[in-house]
């Protein structure tokens, strides 16, 4: 695919526009203790501290305001167990149209009661893709309802990319900046904003090991989606599309994956250090710092932190005899 | 040794605060406030997340404008500061920014992590009992130190560097009625409440104790500084002191309009609270006024709960926000 066919800056810099009104403009933290052990300086983005708890609030909000009046009034719909679900119903409800969100039988219930919370219409069913996606095409079907995608929506790549934006004007000059990679439309919109505003950054994804279809189509130069998932990142267990597959081969500068201990690990030190809860997946950039997966030392570090939405009664590091 | 008797307590005027503000701003975080979404039927209620800064805790600010204000021949000698917590942090980060020598007086108890985190920041500490430093505190002198002391809350400048808080807070919430901060020495409420008095004088300013240590909450009904005559150590180890020290009772008094107290299980559901609801981590100092505001100690608001700081111990803080909330 052709560079110009992709995402551009502009594109970016308009979802600011839209989404300005609507999502927070997140805090960059630092910290001379994490710096220490990382021979660098760290810039935290803490979309964690975004409405509804993630970076989601953003793509999901864009995708909605980017509607037509007459599209908008028959509804959204999405699939989702986690955060895209609880965005999607936010972002509706602020333009008081409905929102449809499939939910798998199974999900943590609560996320179920957020989505509920911000007046989302649930749909329940099976606890698997297909079943997702075809009861999501049926209520579609009976409601004319637009779909908004996770992360294969251009609106919602673009709108994810915001946060990258207030990240280069609030750090300092970074040499590189990390993301996490699942589906990939978070760090599609955030290389394109920083590769367009500073080429010379290096922009790094990085992934669970357990999950790591982009590492494998990054090195394969094509497109090889997961089979099996094994991670507590549950936010990185999709898998890329075509399209943000394209925009990583053009713009991602390496895919680095990480474990699972040092992704709690990472976790554990990022409250400690911080103040801030993050989830597993917003853990896995500085995973891979703190594992020496990338070459960080001296530099301008920007890592995007994509989420705080935890069970705080099942936490990883929780022994039963703290419990 | 004799200390030299201390200058009069004068009032924190707008423009000590200002000029502050503008001293400070490359080493402070503007933290953000960002209103705790609670649903219908709970007052409207916004953290000030100082928490979120560089160490950790508000006291920052007031350590960053003691250290910018030093003349060339004090940045020489050198600034020293009596705090194991986050007033030591303040001062040693502040003046290892500015490429000055810094020396802490701690209480030889204060926990590892906290003195570990001192010295790689540079300072060199300086171990005592508690009652050598609470007479160093009184004192304002300490045998051996010659440079220029931060006093951890009697001190104009120290206390005008917490002024900044309050004027970001009255920009970001311009229509709040109450803010609530927490009482250990009282620098952060004369702060704020300077602040706030000045420029829209209407807002009500509170401070909130533990009811396990609550002079300034004995103070304010009796009209002049008392102790507190049964205090109890607890996790809430940032606030409650076992008096208010009264040039402090003379600070803080015309720029306060209540003195609120909360309890021990209040303030650790605040903590859990603030955890779900806004994915921060507050020390016990932290939560109090959130507590206060939840327990509508403070009208129906907009009110402004200021979150002092988030220094503790994480397995503390896991085993203290444990089991789930059942009420409010």
């Amino acid at each position: 695919m052709a560079d110009d066919s992709l995402l551009t800056l502009a594109d970016i810099e308009a979802a600011r526009v839209r989404i300005g009104p609507y999502v927070r403009r997140t805090p960059v933290l630092t910290s001379d203790v994490l710096d220490a052990a990382a021979g660098a300086r760290l810039y935290f983005k803490c979309e964690n501290l975004q409405h509804i708890g993630a970076f989601k609030a953003r793509g999901a909000t864009n995708a909605v305001f980017s509607l037509t009046d007459g599209e908008a009034e028959k509804g959204v719909a999405t699939h989702s167990s986690g955060n895209h679900g609880s965005a999607v119903a936010r972002a509706a409800a602020l333009r008081g149209v409905p929102a449809y969100i499939v939910m798998p039988k199974a999900a943590a219930r609560p996320k179920v009661e957020q989505v509920e919370r911000l007046g989302g219409r649930i749909t329940f069913c099976d606890n698997t893709q297909a079943a997702r996606e075809a009861t999501t095409e049926k209520v579609i079907a009976e409601t004319g309802a637009t779909l908004v995608h996770p992360y294969d929506d251009r609106k919602v790549m673009a709108g994810q990319g915001t946060a990258a934006l207030e990240l280069m004007e609030d750090a300092p000059a970074l040499d590189v900046v990390l993301c996490p990679i699942g589906g990939g439309g978070l760090i599609s919109g955030a290389a394109t904003a920083v590769k367009a505003l500073r080429p010379a950054t290096r922009f790094i994804g990085v992934e669970p090991a357990g999950a790591d279809d982009a590492a494998r189509s990054y090195a394969a130069h094509r497109l090889i989606p997961l089979t099996e998932v094994h991670t507590i990142a549950d936010g990185l267990r999709a898998s890329l599309s075509p399209d943000t597959f394209a925009h990583i081969e053009a713009r991602v500068d390496a895919v680095a994956t990480v474990g699972e201990a040092a992704i709690v690990e990472a976790m554990r030190a990022l409250w400690e250090a911080l103040k801030v809860l993050v989830e597993p997946s917003a853990a896995v950039p500085y995973a891979a710092i703190r594992d020496g997966r990338v070459d960080v030392e001296g530099k301008a570090v920007g890592i995007i932190l994509t989420g705080g939405n935890v069970d705080l009664d099942k936490l990883p590091w929780l022994s039963e005899g703290m419990r | 040794m004799s200390a030299s008797p201390l200058p009069p307590v004068r009032p924190i005027s707008l423009s000590d605060i200002e000029a502050a503000r503008k001293r400070i701003a490359g080493t402070i975080l503007r933290t953000p406030l960002v209103r705790l979404e609670l649903g219908p039927g709970f007052p409207d209620i916004r953290l000030k997340l100082e928490n979120l800064q560089p160490i950790n805790a508000y006291k920052l600010r007031g350590a960053a404008n003691a250290v910018a204000m030093l003349s060339e021949a004090e940045r020489a000698r050198g600034v020293w500061t009596i705090s194991a917590g986050n007033a030591g942090q303040g001062v040693a980060y502040a003046a290892r920014q500015a490429g000055v020598p810094c020396k802490v007086v701690v209480i030889e108890t204060a926990p590892a992590a906290k003195l570990e985190r001192m010295r790689a920041l540079g300072a060199e500490l300086v171990m005592v009992p508690f009652d050598v430093a609470w007479k160093a505190l009184e004192e304002h002198a300490f045998e051996g130190m010659d440079g220029t002391l931060v006093h951890p809350f009697d001190d104009h400048e120290f206390i005008a560097g917490h002024g900044s808080m309050g004027l970001e807070i009255l920009e970001d919430a311009p229509d709040a009625a109450a803010v609530i901060g927490a009482v250990g020495g009282g620098g952060l409420l004369t702060g704020v409440g300077s602040a706030i008095k000045a420029l829209k004088p209407s807002v009500k300013v509170f401070g909130v104790e533990p009811a396990t240590a609550a002079p300034f909450s004995v103070s304010f009904a009796a009209g002049g500084p008392r102790e507190f005559p049964a205090w109890e150590a607890s996790f809430v180890d940032g606030a409650g002191g076992r008096s208010v020290i009264p040039r402090m009772w003379e600070r803080m008094r015309p720029v306060v309009d209540g003195a609120l107290v909360v309890s021990l299980e209040q303030t650790r559901r605040a903590m859990r609270l603030m955890a779900e609801k806004a994915r921060v981590i507050a020390e016990g100092a932290g939560a109090l006024a959130l507590a206060a505001a939840l327990a509508g100690q403070a009208g129906d608001g907009p009110i402004v709960a200021i979150v002092s700081g988030g220094n503790l111990d994480l397995a503390k803080f896991c085993e203290l926000i444990a089991g789930e909330l059942t009420e409010l």
